[in-house]
């Protein structure tokens, strides 16, 4: 079906279908006029988050009466003590998240928040042990006397799990008491980078390997959750939003594992103080540095190479980590032999992060990443395609700690993403320029007001800038800029009556102006314990979704984000989820858990529309509805030289949009499975630890092949005037009724440790990927030029060996 | 007692999920049907009407196997009273009208009726032909290729509140593969035999908004993109304008060869306005302007290689 001419033209339509246009504005020559207006709006745009702050810190923040206190009289009168402190890594005083603190021989126990900070409040008294847990760090355990005060600030520093063998079998206890919340997964950066991974450790592809988390494919990182497309996870890099967290057309996340402390999925039913997404949130928190000593590594491989760099300064830490693709000599190899290759071809990451403590309550951070993309590929003569798109971001923070058992964060971010494909074909230049300017101010406040409550509230608000401009033939064909303030505030309690039972309620409203759109979401989830290592969750929540992506599963190097107006209303869907979580053996974990969701009011760009020129913005979009539902398995085991986990996937995704998917003859649309829908979906991810140097990884998936229209007949239609063409066609059923092969893959690896001259700690890694070779299918292509037509698959990726060497100093 | 009731409820809940999931969507099975093409064009006489069967994707087609005979095709018009029947001259599934004479006209509607012996309702379908397009002016004799001198086309305006929606095409006169211009070379020697020289004598432009075409005194002023010259030497330019019947075919018909958000492999029907059959009963309207594209001497490209071109 593809002829030659067309898989030519395939990017370059592609670029054109999505120039969407809104409203023919006249562009401004003037330069002076332009700096002014820039000058000027961010002026304004920095008043209105500095009047959101007053505003905050005046209902948050504690007046001088209240700081001053009587602690004595309050503490006679409820008999209650706070603990409270940061959890850090002994070695690095990196602050662990989601590390657990308890007092000993009770349930008593709260977990760090996303700051590494805890908060205990009880009303024991007297001589009493504290616990600080965390996955791979030894217990530690402090003596504490809660008669004497009614605050009690006391850190931890965990000592990293000594890991010989004999130790790692015997002692290891985990407690995962966190990760147990009802949609919650976290990665840890050195599982990350111990996984097999197509030439290079990332992110999204580990994340993608857990229960209700799909890839559309062996070529895309993209993040399908819960039956959510990847427009509906928010993703956030130290609480700042990142709009298109993709390299290498979307082959790779942004996110350099070097510069990463911690990922936190929820995979759904999120907690109120997220929102703005219809289906999930993945939140990244940058390292923040060695704070006892300097310490860096190289890392060289395929297709990238790494190098970072952390440790003290001042009272607290820096850390700075670059990752630049090497792809140039083998490119220069390949030129000589084969066509269209790219003639520049590189992306780079710099991430970086100061953190200081002003004092022993205050402590201020600022982070910030940079990424690019620039491809440069003639694909025929007096033809080019020019792309460059990449992100930035920046976030400023100030945790501060405050009497009466309050800790807050405020948090100033801002997040710029730009995309410049430009294309010239035999002389015909044609251009787009899609950039998002997002500068927005969050205060999040958690009070412990007893020790059966834990409240947090915040409100986040912003502006954001999303333009587009087209220029086609040297002149500029669309020009659009929307200008958007928004603001989400939230109110969360989670109450504890007892050991067995604990509540969250939480209510959100999300505020929109263009449109005047304002969306109430109320969340609740409940857990009851009825015995200590079985959990039974349920959670309920409403979300809804400013705004939509438009994008192509084959190609994210394009991605354009367009927003609601008058006309196109925000998308909305609530969540429900089940769960039950199990602690069979001691270092073992089961869970299960169930969902269902529903998608309302989806608007996504119209794929019918050949050129928006001219029409109205509502007339763009296309309004559906959708659903999900599943059940998702996971299975781990965490103590040994043996462990892993294993997870299963049973879902079901339909979408329905009018005129879509009818049958001959009809109008009415029918729902249909999306591409990357697959019914069964399991991964077993294992590592084994041969000796003190060798560790063997594996990796296998296996999923049902993904959904596919298959033709069911054909049709030419010769006489159109405005072409020669046979113009052959294709008559189908329901689309995406089909299912492709299964899919399924075993990725190896063994990495070595050691010493480089006893400069560096040093690690060789060896990777198989798709060990078999297994030839999975992408998609089908039809060639009508045989006759009868010729299927041809397209497939995903073959057997493919890496290697990559690094170096810790 | 205090484990067994939660894990009911799990059980419960598998088994609803189970039952919930069993819900088919099972692939439908193919079925022949009626393909209609016709294209009324304003001012030119009736077309033919092409009446064929469709063919099941893996089984051998020409188009002539596919033909149907004996149907009656009428083509008539309320607005202009015009009553066109129709013959077929052979076994090629075409029925060409029975009066060369008359004409289309701009603005009316037109209705088909195919009666087919052994269908039992009719096919039909409605097209109401656009607005008369007239080149006012902007006609140059000779244009050098890729120069900073591009022709452009003053073309008769749009009705008051209605886009129109443009299809342009470029039709060499004389197209020899010497001629062929740098780009168009350039594909067809890497085509590896799947691209003919042929492929290029006519090119188009694909659907473009007239918004796009506005100047700063709200005339239309088509200015033709070097994309769209694929000869040296005497051209055609063609600026069509189409119905909705057009525009809803070629843009849906596009978008099953891919390049659109939809993901590799979702496809789906062409929009569909015939009724008892699939197909396109659509109308244009269209004017033609004569040109000739020079070589740039200032472009520095290879000379092509006519035996390989020519592969």
């Amino acid at each position: 079906m593809l002829k030659e001419t067309d898989r030519r033209m395939y990017l370059g339509s592609l670029f054109l279908r999505i120039n969407v246009h809104k409203k023919f504005h006249s562009g401004c020559s003037d330069l002076m006029h332009i700096l002014t207006r820039n000058v000027l709006g961010f002026a304004h745009r920095f008043c209105q988050s500095c009047l959101y702050l007053i505003v905050a810190l005046c209902v948050a923040t504690p007046t001088v009466s209240d700081i001053h206190a009587q602690p004595s009289k309050a503490r006679t009168e409820l008999q209650q003590t706070t603990i409270q402190g940061y959890v850090r890594d002994a070695e690095t005083g990196e602050t662990l998240l989601l590390a657990t603190v308890s007092i000993k021989g009770t349930t008593k126990g709260v977990t760090t928040n996303g700051s590494g900070f805890y908060s205990l409040t009880t009303d024991l008294t007297g001589e009493q042990i504290l616990q600080a847990r965390f996955v791979g760090y030894d217990m530690v355990e402090k003596e504490i006397n809660l008669d004497s005060e009614s605050t009690i600030r006391l850190d931890f520093e965990l000592p990293p799990e000594n890991l010989t063998l004999e130790e790692v079998v015997v002692e290891s206890e985990r407690d995962k008491e966190a990760l147990k919340n009802i949609g919650v997964a976290q990665l840890k950066t050195e599982q990350i980078k111990k996984l097999p991974a197509v030439f290079e450790p990332d992110v999204f592809r580990s994340v993608q390997l857990l229960p209700g988390v799909k890839a559309a494919s062996d070529y895309s990182s993209g993040l399908y959750i819960r039956g959510g497309g990847p427009d509906q996870t928010l993703i956030l890099l130290d609480e700042t939003t990142v709009y298109n967290p993709s390299h290498f057309f979307g082959f790779f996340s942004t996110f350099n594992p070097d510069a990463v402390k911690d990922i936190r999925l929820f995979k759904g039913g999120y907690p109120a103080e997220y929102g703005g997404r219809l289906g999930s949130v993945l939140s990244v928190y940058n390292k923040d540095g060695n704070r006892n000593e300097r310490t860096g590594g190289l890392s060289i491989g395929l297709l990238a190479s790494r190098a970072y760099i952390e440790g003290p300064v001042g009272d607290g830490s820096y850390m700075f980590a670059v990752r630049r693709s090497t792809l140039e000599p083998l490119l220069a190899a390949l030129r000589q032999s084969v066509d269209a290759i790219p003639s520049t071809f590189y992306f780079y990451d710099i991430n970086g992060k100061v953190t200081q403590s002003v004092s022993e309550n205050d402590q201020l951070s600022v982070a910030f990443y940079t990424g690019q993309d620039i491809v440069a590929l003639p694909f025929a003569d007096d033809a080019d395609i020019r792309l460059n798109y990449g992100n930035r971001t920046l976030s400023t923070s100030w945790k501060r700690i405050l009497p009466r058992n309050w800790f807050t964060t405020l948090t100033f971010t801002g997040s710029t993403y730009q995309n410049k494909p430009n294309f010239t074909i035999a002389g015909t230049p044609f251009s787009q320029r899609n950039e998002i300017s997002d500068v927005s101010i969050k205060f999040d406040a958690e009070h412990q007001p007893s020790p059966t409550h834990d409240l947090k509230m915040g409100l986040w608000a912003g502006n954001m800038i999303l333009s587009l401009r087209n220029r086609f033939d040297g002149e500029e064909t669309f020009r659009n800029r929307i200008q958007a303030n928004y603001a989400s505030v939230y109110f969360q309690d989670e109450w504890r009556p007892n050991d067995r039972w604990v509540a969250r309620a939480g209510i959100r409203v999300n505020a929109f102006s263009e449109g005047n759109y304002i969306e109430p979401e109320p969340r609740l989830s409940i857990e009851y314990r009825p015995v200590p290592t079985v959990r039974i969750q349920a959670a309920y929540g409403r979300y809804s979704q400013f705004l939509t992506l438009i994008s192509n599963e084959a190609f994210s190097g394009f991605d354009t984000w367009l927003t609601v107006d008058d006309g196109v209303p925000p998308a909305y869907g609530d969540q429900w989820i089940l769960g039950i979580k199990t602690e069979p053996f001691d270092g073992y974990g089961f869970d299960v858990e169930f969902y269902a969701r529903t998608m309302n009011d989806l608007f996504e760009l119209d794929p019918f529309l050949p050129d928006a020129a001219g029409l109205d913005y509502d007339e763009l979009f296309r309004f559906g509805e959708g659903f999900a539902y599943g059940v998702e398995v996971f299975f781990e085991r965490q103590v040994g030289r043996f462990t892993g986990f294993v997870g299963y996937t049973y879902g079901v995704t339909r979408r329905k949009f009018p005129g879509f998917n009818a049958a001959i003859g009809s109008d009415t649309p029918r729902f249909y499975p999306p591409k990357y829908d697959r019914t069964h979906d399991a991964n077993i991810v294992a590592t084994y630890r041969l000796s003190d140097r060798w560790t063997a990884n594996a990796v296998f998936s296996y999923g049902t092949g993904q959904a596919y229209t298959e033709p069911l007949g054909r049709t030419q239609y010769p006489r159109q005037p405005w072409n020669n063409e046979e113009n052959d066609v294709l008559l189908v059923g329901k689309v995406n009724a089909s299912r492709l092969p299964a899919n399924h893959r075993l990725d190896l690896s063994f990495s070595r440790q050691g010493r480089f001259f006893d400069i560096a700690d040093s690690e060789f890694q060896i990777q198989l990927i798709n060990a078999y070779s297994r030839r999975n299918v992408w998609f089908y292509q039809y060639d009508f030029d045989e006759n009868p037509v010729k299927q041809t698959t397209v497939p995903l990726l073959p057997i493919l060996p890496a290697f990559s060497y690094t170096l810790t100093f | 007692m205090k484990v067994r009731s939660p894990l009911s409820l799990l059980l419960i809940s598998v088994c609803s999920l189970a039952l919930w999931s069993c819900s088919p969507y099972e692939q439908d099975s193919y079925q022949q049907e009626y393909i209609v093409e016709a294209y009324l064009i304003a001012g030119q006489q009736f077309p033919d009407v092409t009446l064929t069967t469709s063919s099941e994707l893996f089984d051998s087609f020409t188009l002539r196997d596919q033909r149907v005979d004996g149907a009656t095709v009428i083509i008539e018009s309320g607005d202009t009273g015009q009553l066109m029947t129709y013959q077929q001259i052979d076994s090629s599934g075409i029925y060409t009208p029975t009066d060369t004479t008359q004409k289309i006209e701009a603005t009316a509607t037109y209705d088909l009726t195919i009666d087919i012996p052994d269908k039992d309702t009719p096919i039909r379908a409605t097209t109401t032909v656009p607005e008369p397009l007239t080149v006012l002016g902007g006609i140059t004799d000779r244009v050098v290729y890729q120069s900073s001198e591009q022709l452009e086309i003053l073309v008769s305006g749009s009705p008051a509140g209605q886009q129109r929606f443009f299809i342009f095409n470029t039709i060499a006169d004389d197209p020899k593969s010497e001629d062929l211009t740098p780009f168009y070379k350039s594909t067809l020697e890497d085509s590896d035999g799947d691209v003919v020289i042929e492929d290029f004598y006519k090119v188009s432009s694909g659907i473009l908004n007239e918004a796009n075409f506005f100047d700063e005194n709200g005339n239309t002023v088509l200015r033709l993109p070097w994309l769209a010259v694929s000869f040296y030497g005497p051209n055609a330019i063609v600026a069509n304008v189409l119905d909705k019947n057009s525009y809803d075919f070629v843009r849906s018909q596009s978008v099953q060869l891919g390049g659109s958000t939809l993901s590799p492999g979702e496809i789906q029907n062409v929009i569909n306005h015939v009724e008892g059959a699939v197909g396109i009963f659509g109308s244009i309207s269209s004017d033609t302007i004569y040109t000739t594209i020079e070589r740039n001497p200032l472009l520095d490209f290879s000379p092509v290689d006519p035996d390989k071109a020519m592969q």
